[in-house]
């Protein structure tokens, strides 16, 4: 009986400990997400529903939203200057991706030595990055002019040129590519430099013990180890080619001939320039699709970030 | 739940919904009483170096009519227009708005704009420039009141330029004609400098009297034999150098071949406001310049790019107020004393008679652009076709002539590219 009682009372205890865990639910962390919450919902995924539904219609800011169904996307595939923006893109990739992708590490593998004042030129190459990209934009314009340095390099070396870099439709695509690879060689560098560092310091001192060239420890041993830091650097250069807007708007706009206009440029000219939202958020989602695309391979490709580390 | 939490909650819960207040539909909190009305009256970056004067004008106003409160809000920067159509959708609509004419070419359609027509008297429009009100309607409605501009555009040479290539700085070109053989002989001789930056636009066709639409406006006609000709002129001067091999950037402001750097040797059409760039950029090659007439067809029309406007939005709630008020800042005693304190140019003819346009002392280069200026100003008129997607359509053709002197396409397979497009357009 009594033995009975306390099982009872040791159940009842349970259960009131089960209903007091249930009523303690902690919802204060989701209030804490709140803030967040309801700001990225404003100003982030209302706005992007909102895009997806303009890109069905016929929408010019002042007017009512027309609803057009597919006409955007049909009025797409028929539109010569998207498909040469989307082909400038891969243009763009091709000339930009293996600069960014391969320069750096080599600039890593140079200041990841230990010899007296290097922090200045880690400052030097990193310096790029962090200007902003109108001044260096501006700045590369008087390079590329017909009598700018570019040009007079090119004489004092004895080649004789009179190339109009940005206003001829062959040679403008490479000139924008170089400055835009230029500028973020350092940031890429950057992620390198943490890559080398992270390589095992043991591996390095048993493959020298094994009688390595250091030619042989890049090759062998470095470059392994980097792999997983050579998928996102590869990734994330992608996206930055894709998204290549300030650049082209400053140096070219978009010239000669649409040479060097690139998908966010002509978003941007039909959305604010033309006013036609619609036709604009389409071709705005297209580009989302790519980008969503790219980054799940970004995704894929670093394991949710875990091989970097 | 303790204290602490208490507050965390409710400053979580403030934060989430404090940005909302700012989205809240703003009452009129000076509840207007019967005839009391505030205008909300919008300029364009005039504040820093004109607030003065376009204070004692609304000061002016105000004293003028006891019942009318004018709010003046000064929108910084060249987005102006953009701040304007997001204001247009939304329930504070300002009453009178300072606008480019471009951009009510650019908005027009939507039919957001007051015909000023409706809202005054004929006979109080008789005081602006008849070529400027034309250019300002569109199917009989007046959507703009004129004010100032940049000026009709000059000719200018570099007279140290023409000297060295051995031609008359006192004898400029007067056609387009001359100005490109002149532009030849000069990169002939000094291969380093180019000939000008002028290219073939819509208006120089304009004022060659070469017609752009038919008489209905309903087609393009802009690939004629003579404009053919005409244009092939232009692709055979980028060829030898009476075109500046930069003139094809898109951006018309990073010109690469320009008389700062010594590298143009004229141009046919240039507002004079750039001396004033000169002077500050390349203060030496100022005094080598000189200010001619600006090239122009038969017609001797010069047809300017764009001017600045007062428009009243149909959600105004006082239109007729809005109108009469924009009608006093542009007249012609307001302009005269704006115009005295910037090189403008005013849209009324009264303010043009006015000594101070007439009788002047020529001191520098600035003076007599301003009299060249004034000479032709009542032959001007705004390139303004009043057809849909105008500015896009106009960029198009520039486009198809860049391509052409590059060397991508023939003039005439330019132009065929061009009028075709303009066609498929205009029959939409």
């Amino acid at each position: 009986m009594a033995l009975n009682q306390v099982e009872t009372s040791i159940r009842q205890s349970v259960v009131v400990a089960k209903k007091r865990r249930k009523k303690k639910f902690n919802f204060i962390p989701y209030i804490f997400l709140l803030p967040a919450i309801v700001l990225l919902s404003t100003f982030e995924y209302l706005p992007t529903l909102n895009a997806f539904y303009y890109s069905f219609t016929e929408y010019h800011i002042l007017a009512p939203a027309e609803w057009v169904g597919m006409e955007n996307y049909k009025t797409m595939m028929q539109d010569d200057k998207f498909w040469k923006a989307l082909g400038n893109s891969m243009k763009y990739f091709l000339i930009t991706v293996p600069m960014v992708v391969i320069l750096p590490l080599f600039l890593a593998i140079l200041v990841n030595r230990k010899i007296k004042g290097i922090n200045f030129f880690r400052l030097i190459y990193y310096l790029p990055v962090v200007t902003a990209m109108v001044a260096v934009a501006i700045m590369w314009k008087y390079l590329y002019h017909p009598s700018g340095l570019v040009n007079a390099f090119l004489n004092g070396i004895g080649i004789n040129a009179e190339t109009n870099w940005l206003l001829n439709t062959k040679t403008a695509i490479p000139a924008v590519s170089i400055l835009e690879a230029w500028k973020a060689m350092g940031f890429y560098m950057l992620i390198y430099l943490a890559g080398l560092q992270a390589v095992s310091k043991e591996l390095i001192e048993a493959a020298r013990i094994d009688g390595a060239s250091p030619l042989r420890i890049l090759w062998h041993v470095y470059l392994p180890q980097l792999r997983p830091v050579f998928a996102v650097t590869l990734v994330m250069a992608t996206l930055g080619t894709v998204q290549m807007f300030t650049s082209i708007y400053i140096m070219t706009g978009g010239g000669p001939l649409d040479s060097t206009m690139s998908l966010p440029l002509y978003i941007y000219q039909k959305a604010f320039v033309q006013l036609d939202m619609g036709y604009a958020t389409a071709m705005g989602i297209v580009l989302w699709v790519i980008l969503m695309i790219l980054t799940i391979i970004n995704y894929k490709i670093s394991r949710g970030g875990h091989s970097v580390q | 739940m303790g204290r602490t939490k208490i507050v965390s909650l409710s400053l979580v819960i403030l934060l989430c919904f404090l940005p909302l207040l700012a989205c809240s539909p703003q009452e009129d909190l000076s509840a207007e009483k019967d005839e009391n009305i505030e205008l909300e009256f919008w300029t364009i970056n005039l504040k820093k170096n004109f607030g003065d004067y376009i204070q004692g004008i609304v000061d002016d106003y105000e004293k003028e009519n006891p019942n009318v409160k004018i709010k003046w809000v000064d929108v910084p920067g060249a987005d102006a227009s953009k701040k304007f159509i997001t204001a247009l959708q939304s329930k504070e609509v300002p009453d009178v708005v300072n606008l480019a004419s471009m951009d009510i070419s650019l908005i027009k359609s939507y039919g957001v704009l007051n015909p000023i027509n409706s809202l005054v008297d004929e006979k109080e429009l008789d005081p602006y420039i008849d070529g400027l009100i034309e250019g300002l309607t569109f199917n009989n409605e007046l959507l703009g009141i004129p004010w100032y501009h940049g000026g009709p555009a000059v000719g200018m040479l570099n007279t140290e330029v023409y000297e060295q290539a051995g031609l008359d700085p006192d004898n400029p070109p007067q056609t387009w004609k001359e100005i490109l053989e002149n532009g030849k002989k000069i990169h002939e001789k000094l291969p380093k400098v180019y000939g000008s930056n002028d290219l073939p636009t819509m208006e120089v066709l304009v004022g060659q009297g070469l017609p752009i639409l038919n008489d209905e406006g309903s087609e393009a006609v802009f690939n004629s034999k003579e404009h053919v000709e005409f244009v092939e002129m232009f692709v055979e001067g980028y060829k030898n150098g009476a075109v500046a091999s930069g003139a094809v950037s898109e951006d018309d402001r990073q010109l690469q071949q320009t008389f700062e750097n010594g590298q143009q040797a004229h141009v046919g059409q240039k507002l004079a406001s750039t001396l004033v760039g000169i002077e500050k950029n390349a203060p030496s090659v100022l005094p080598k310049l000189k200010v001619f007439k600006p090239v122009t067809g038969s017609e001797g029309k010069v047809a300017l790019a764009g001017i600045q406007t007062f428009v009243v939005p149909k959600k105004s709630e006082h239109p007729e107020e809005a109108a009469k008020f924009a009608l006093y800042v542009t007249n012609a005693k307001n302009q005269l004393e704006f115009t005295k304190l910037v090189a403008i140019f005013p849209s009324t003819e009264e303010t043009l008679e006015d000594s101070f346009f007439t009788d002047f002392e020529v001191k520098n280069i600035h003076d007599e652009a301003r009299k060249i200026m004034v000479e032709i100003s009542p032959n001007l008129t705004i390139n303004s076709l009043g057809i849909e997607k105008e500015q896009e359509l106009k960029d198009f053709y520039l486009e198809q002539i860049r391509a052409a002197l590059l060397g991508e396409k023939t003039a005439k397979e330019a132009l065929d590219t061009a009028v075709e497009h303009w066609n498929q357009e205009l029959s939409k």
